[in-house]
């Protein structure tokens, strides 16, 4: 195990008489999808046609995107950047096994 | 046809589950799942507006959404392995140092 945790509790499993439920709910989910996905198949693409002329720029909508990140909000994303390196430094000292000689 | 109200339902509903996790359950890996889960409605909300109103501003703060997401989920994870380091459980309950 990752973190040596001998003594975990054993959580009581409350799924236990909702297996049903569940069962009807993915049930209802995946005809939810199957329908969705017959009607992108089938329906007209107007839609696709909407996102490609975002801001009627004539551009895929991942170029656009891409354009309007590095173009207009080149500073959010540097300042996010360095968010992430904070985090991941934290998460790295959090995480690190302390040594018994230091504090 | 898939209008916006049909994303901002979907929205609503994980917004919801979110809530409801994070106050009633007392895993703390459930609780930062359902952080996961309200972070995600936003998005929903903001695609769907984005698509509703032409604006790409939308979809690129998901992408900035996102970014904090695996920011904070890194955090959490951290937080998580010190405090079972700390007191060998992940129970909500048993984390009660701060009480008063």
């Amino acid at each position: 195990m990752l973190v040596k945790v001998r003594t975990l509790p054993n959580e009581p499993q409350y799924l236990g008489r909702l297996v049903p439920a569940a069962v009807g709910l993915g049930g209802l989910l995946a005809v939810l999808v199957g329908v969705g996905l017959w009607a992108a198949a089938h329906g007209s693409p107007a839609d696709a046609a909407a996102l490609h002329q975002v801001q009627g720029l004539p551009l895929g909508n991942t170029e656009a995107v891409g354009w309007n990140l590095y173009r207009d909000y080149l500073l959010p994303f540097e300042v996010v950047s360095i968010v992430l390196l904070v985090a991941m430094i934290g998460a790295i000292v959090m995480g690190r096994k302390e040594k018994e000689g230091s504090a | 046809m898939i209008t916006a109200t049909h994303y901002l339902m979907l929205s609503l509903v994980l917004f919801i589950l979110g809530v409801v996790g994070m106050v009633v359950r007392r895993n703390f890996i459930t609780v930062l799942m359902c952080v996961e889960l309200i972070l995600n409605a936003a998005n929903i909300n903001f695609i769907a507006f984005s698509r509703q109103l032409g604006d790409l501003t939308g979809q690129v703060f998901a992408v900035f959404v996102i970014t904090i997401a695996a920011a904070e989920a890194a955090i959490g994870l951290g937080i998580i392995v010190a405090l079972v380091r700390l007191k060998q459980t992940v129970n909500l309950d048993q984390v009660n140092v701060m009480e008063g």
